[in-house]
């Protein structure tokens, strides 16, 4: 078994875990549901048996990868370029994607916490956009311009023409 | 409304001009790598809000029939797909281009876009009112058993692991689940959590799985080189006689494109790829797939502009998606509070009819956009992606806030992100999913109306014709599915 093929078996029995982790909460959170009352069905059975459903198949993916029989992959992606083999005339930057996810994550934070939306969103703009950039001077001040413009026309298209009530 | 009062209707100022914004910001789209026509449309929804249902459903349609279009500039020009299902147009648009012919690839391409987009509206008109007719008659076990034998089929040919599909399926299902339960009206599953009392709203799940993720995807790829041929006009407009040779191609592709559309859950790649591998199997030369061959580049293109028909006709007439763009569609209509299936057609006959008009009239407005304006669309390409996706994100973040101004749905947004990642890192199939999540409730909600007639008894579901009939469909699916992988695995 090559590095890349236990890597993948890894991934899906982690995979499995998780699923089967998600299922059992789940499940045991349906069953205490209140028993129903009209229906012969209630509304604790359908994610119950949904549930279950999603155990045996989570059971079924790891003891697969466990004693070694292969599972397939999806062939199809709806998220183009994640995963497969590296291109040979470029770099992949896990690094970047990391700090676009924490970047996220931290301008929602921001925003959750009370700051404006105009300030979070020109940080967030001026700082991905700045690490996304290829550094170069010009670049960062083509970010900065971007940033500013953009927050200010975000805030502004959102506030003023939709009227919703930005953060 | 009549279809014909549709056309006319799409002709009045308000809806013309969105229309013609839709193809444009479609193509545009299409033609920036990295960005897809599903993440524009998911984008998009939350803008519909305030827009009359009609108008919205025009602009979604639009969007989609531009971005699955503006691919082929990308794909022939930098030999990057802009959109999944140009993958094919690179392998021949891109050497055809880089022979000194850019202008004949992109005229092909695009004149196999316009007769694979029209033949599926074809099909579209006269598929889908028949099966509306049908399926008006079902009752809840038969509504029930049609929705899980979707969720089957797309799970068993989204290709690759059927077990996978299937986990991907009840997942999607499963995440519907918490939130108030339409029949008791009991709350259930929110582990406490009140921002968990609505559900997860289709729109934060939508954008997260489907813009966000796309985007922290793409941020890997940063570094991608941006070399591109310079276009030019000569041999955009493609003869008649061009028309006559490849006629045949075209048809056979759009037909491929069409019936693949229909299948739930299989979509434009697939169907580029069918017709691609169709053509050069019946071709007299199939040596020049590949290297640039004009057959290769029509069929590519023919079929992947059908599915957009064929992916219509299920939606239409049974509510039920064949694929993201008519999942997002399908939210868009229980967005604008309209009951998508069969009884669409005498609830809102409006919207099927928009639907319908839009569909034929967006892609001649793509055929001459492409045509006229393929040379400034290419500039397109050479936005830096450094400085537009942080403008995508804060979008992706309005976009789940702004219908319910709440930062739950924004948090629920960035969660569905990860998921979104992660399954397709672990190679699970997202389509299923999405769809699972989709019709869960309308299965829930039917299994229970029955059970209650029924008393309790799911004898119905083997005892009645269409609900057996179906779910022996859904059981052979499933073998044969079984039965692909252990015989993949043997050879």
């Amino acid at each position: 078994m090559d590095a890349a093929e236990a890597s993948r078996r890894r991934i899906d029995a982690l995979a499995a875990l998780v699923v089967l982790v998600v299922a059992v909460v789940v499940f045991f959170a349906a069953r205490r549901e209140p028993a129903p009352l009209y229906d012969p069905f209630g509304p604790g059975t359908a994610p119950m048996a949904v549930s279950a459903a999603l155990a045996f198949l989570a059971v079924i993916l790891l003891v697969r990868t466990l004693v070694g029989l292969r599972v397939g992959q999806s062939a199809q992606s709806l998220i183009l370029g994640l995963g497969g083999s590296a291109p040979a005339d470029y770099r992949l930057r896990p690094d970047l994607a990391l700090i676009t996810f924490v970047a996220s994550i931290l301008f929602v934070a921001a925003m959750s916490a009370g700051l404006p939306f105009l300030w979070s969103a020109l940080a967030f703009l001026l700082v991905l956009g700045g690490a996304l950039s290829d550094r170069r001077p010009r670049s960062l001040l083509i970010a900065a311009a971007v940033a500013v413009i953009g927050a200010i026309l975000i805030d502004v298209l959102f506030r003023r023409v939709l009227f919703v009530q930005l953060p | 409304m009549t279809l014909a009062d549709a056309f006319l209707h799409l002709l009045t100022p308000i809806p013309f001009a969105i229309m013609v914004g839709g193809v444009l910001i479609g193509i545009a789209v299409g033609v920036m790598p990295g960005i897809t026509a599903g993440m524009l449309m998911a984008l998009t929804l939350p803008f519909t809000y305030g827009m009359k249902s009609v108008d919205a459903i025009i602009m979604l349609v639009a969007m989609f029939v531009g971005g699955v279009s503006g691919g082929l500039i990308t794909a022939t020009l930098m030999r990057i797909p802009g959109e999944p299902n140009a993958i094919m147009t690179t392998l021949d648009g891109y050497p055809l281009a880089k022979r000194g012919f850019p202008g004949r690839a992109l005229g092909l391409g695009n004149a196999a876009s316009i007769v694979g987009g029209t033949l599926s509206w074809v099909a579209l008109v006269l598929l889908t009112q028949p099966l509306a007719k049908i399926a008006i008659l079902f009752g809840p076990w038969e509504n029930f058993a049609l929705v899980t034998t979707a969720l089957v089929l797309i799970a068993s040919l989204s290709r690759g692991s059927f077990l996978k599909g299937m986990i991907a399926a009840f997942l999607g299902v499963l995440l519907a689940m918490p939130g108030v339960d339409a029949t008791s009206g009991i709350v259930r599953l929110t582990f406490g959590l009140d921002a968990l009392t609505n559900g997860f709203q289709l729109l934060p799940v939508v954008v997260g799985l489907f813009a966000l993720s796309q985007i922290v995807a793409d941020t890997l790829h940063i570094e991608q080189g941006t070399d591109h041929i310079r276009a030019n006009m000569r041999g955009i407009m493609i003869s008649l006689r061009d028309y006559v040779v490849h006629g045949w191609n075209m048809l056979r592709s759009s037909i491929i494109g069409i019936w693949i559309g229909i299948l739930p859950g299989v979509g434009a790649t697939v169907a580029s790829i069918a017709a691609y591998t169709t053509a050069k199997n019946v071709s007299r030369q199939p040596q020049l797939f590949g290297s640039g061959s004009e057959e290769a580049i029509v069929a590519a293109e023919s079929a992947n502009n059908a599915t957009t028909g064929g992916t219509l006709i299920p939606l239409l007439a049974l509510g039920i998606p064949g694929g993201l763009a008519d999942a997002i569609l399908l939210a868009a209509l229980i967005i604008h509070n309209l009951r998508p299936g069969p009884l669409l057609y005498s609830t809102s006959p409006e919207i099927v009819n928009a639907i319908m008009a839009t569909h034929l009239a967006a892609h001649i407005l793509m055929f001459l956009f492409m045509t006229v304006g393929c040379l400034l669309f290419a500039r397109l390409m050479l936005i830096p992606r450094a400085f537009l996706f942080p403008v995508v994100i804060v979008f992706c973040i309005l976009g789940a806030y702004a219908p319910d101004s709440q930062m739950s749905d924004v948090w629920i947004m960035l969660i569905f992100g990860a998921v979104g990642l992660a399954m397709e890192y672990a190679r699970f199939p997202l389509a299923p999913f999405v769809v699972g999540f989709v019709l869960a409730p309308l299965a829930e909600g039917k299994l229970r109306s029955g059970l209650m007639i029924s008393a309790g008894s799911i004898e119905p579901l083997f005892t009645r014709p269409i609900p057996l009939a179906l779910i022996c469909i859904a059981l052979v699916s499933c073998l044969w599915s079984i039965r692909s992988e252990i015989k993949g695995r043997r050879t």
